[in-house]
């Protein structure tokens, strides 16, 4: 027995992509290794949250412990990547990442910032400005000058005018969101729950549901949903089928009507579809490998 | 239940497979055009290197001028890029140029005096960010060809695939001894 998984263990190739991320941002400043005073950290997270209110620019802070198999390049430019530092399409982001065992740190660049925050200023900041306070277990300072550096490196040439998205609405609502078509979806439910359940057929479902497989497929390439939603239909058409008549014939109305009720109470404000918290999360940039590393 | 015509399930079958073979293709086609618009962003930082090397040969010529061999060589892999024009041709030359500065750099590091001179340490840093952006670029187009290449090769969509002529990509494989970036370590 034991060989047998052995061997069934030996057919799964062992994840070699070392890269383990260190979580989700919960701010511009991100502090995994906890080396930084929380009085310096909200002044920081300010100072950023404004910076992006003024230019639209993302610059992030990430302080991780190590970093596992990967160099501080590999690492940064997959983490820069996991969260989407910059406004998407604009690229306007910027990445400061430290390893604090490694005793490495990069400033990772978004490819629309890569002309204002050049290698060679990247460069100096992290060999030249900050290795001091570091050296010095200076996290805050160090962390501080690194930041502070970066935003004068794109003052220098940034003219904040054309590529400023002030209005987070705006780039959020660029993505389609299931929540926003929820109550739509739910009035077709109903709509097709009551001729279903009136319909005395159990296969009518079957087929609406097989019609909205091939729309579903057909816009989204993917063809798994075909069955999906004829199984669904059929299923969802025998469930009312039956009720149906259980509920409004016989006056049994609480069987049915509670999932619903439970669905429609959501909490106001509150999106059901994405992730809750203060932060709303990076607009969705990438990098492509520019900036600078170091070591202290 | 009323009866259906053969008829009607023959042409809702037809339908099915047009439309399937319609969306098949067309995600064909956008990963095919995602792997070529990848490889033209390697193309655009294997660029970057080239028109960074005159500046850096200008700088250190001044202070290695013996060591004439590295520049000769350095230019003919230049030129060989510029002449190459499929992907593996180019992707060899390329190969070359990297191995050439890397051997520049080893000689650099003779001339103490030019390696603090602080025109060539921006340059340097220059270096480093185009040689880390060539090998972040080149991981995204081998991901893009993995995606595509088992696109084409999975079931059922390697019938249209065949149909329509989609041929494999070649994976970027580097050249002997340029797997990774050359070291530009200047902090011994």
């Amino acid at each position: 027995m034991r060989r047998i998984i052995a061997i069934i263990l030996l057919l799964f190739p062992i994840a070699v992509h070392a890269y383990i991320s260190p979580g989700n941002p919960s701010g511009f400043v991100n502090d995994f290794a906890g080396v930084m005073s929380s009085a310096s950290k909200q002044e920081l997270e300010g100072l950023l949250q404004d910076y992006e209110q003024k230019t639209g620019n993302e610059i992030s802070v990430a302080i991780v412990q190590q970093l596992g198999d990967e160099t501080v390049e590999t690492y940064a430019v997959q983490l820069y990547k996991e969260w989407g530092i910059g406004k998407k399409g604009q690229d306007n982001g910027a990445l400061f990442l430290v390893s604090v065992t490694d005793r490495q740190m990069r400033i990772e660049t978004g490819y629309g910032l890569e002309p204002d925050l050049t290698d060679i200023e990247s460069k100096r900041i992290v060999s030249n400005v900050v290795p001091p306070y570091f050296q010095a277990r200076d996290w805050d300072e160090g962390v501080r000058a690194a930041v502070v550096g970066m935003i004068s490196a794109i003052g220098r040439d940034y003219a904040p005018s054309a590529n400023v998205a002030r209005d987070p609405a705006v780039h959020a609502q660029s993505e389609f969101n299931i929540g926003d078509y929820f109550w739509l979806l739910i009035f077709v439910f109903i709509w097709f729950g009551s001729i279903f359940a009136r319909s005395r057929s159990w296969w009518a479902g079957g087929v609406v549901g097989a019609v909205a497989g091939v729309i579903v497929g057909f816009a989204s390439g993917a063809w798994y949903w075909l069955p999906v939603f004829i199984v669904f239909g059929l299923v969802f058409d025998y469930l009312v089928s039956t009720k149906y008549r259980d509920t409004f014939i016989k006056g049994n109305h609480g069987n049915i009507m509670w999932p619903l009720l439970f669905l429609m109470g959501g909490r106001p404000g509150r999106r059901w579809d994405k992730p809750g918290g203060g932060f709303g999360g990076f607009g969705g940039g990438i990098s492509g490998g520019g900036g600078a590393s170091g070591r202290w | 239940m009323p009866k259906i015509k053969p008829i009607w399930i023959i042409i809702g079958i037809v339908v099915l497979i047009v439309l399937w073979a319609w969306s098949g293709y067309n995600g064909l086609v956008s990963k095919d055009e995602a792997v070529v618009s990848q490889w033209a962003n390697v193309e655009t930082v294997y660029q970057r290197r080239l028109d960074l090397i005159p500046n850096i040969v200008n700088t250190v010529k001044g202070s290695a001028a013996q060591d004439e061999k590295i520049f000769t060589t350095l230019a003919e892999a230049r030129s060989k890029y510029a002449g190459a024009s499929s992907i593996n041709e180019k992707a060899a030359a390329a190969g070359e140029v990297e191995s050439a500065v890397a051997r520049l750099l080893v000689i650099v590091e003779n001339y103490p005096d030019l390696k603090s001179q602080e025109s060539f340490q921006a340059l340097i840093a220059e270096l480093e960010g185009t040689e880390n952006r060539i090998s972040v670029e080149r991981r995204r187009y081998n991901e893009e060809v993995q995606v595509y290449n088992v696109l084409i090769r999975k079931v059922p969509r390697n019938i249209l695939a065949n149909l329509f002529g989609f041929g494999r990509h070649e994976l970027f494989e580097a050249a002997q001894g340029a797997e990774d970036a050359p070291v530009v370590d200047f902090e011994e």
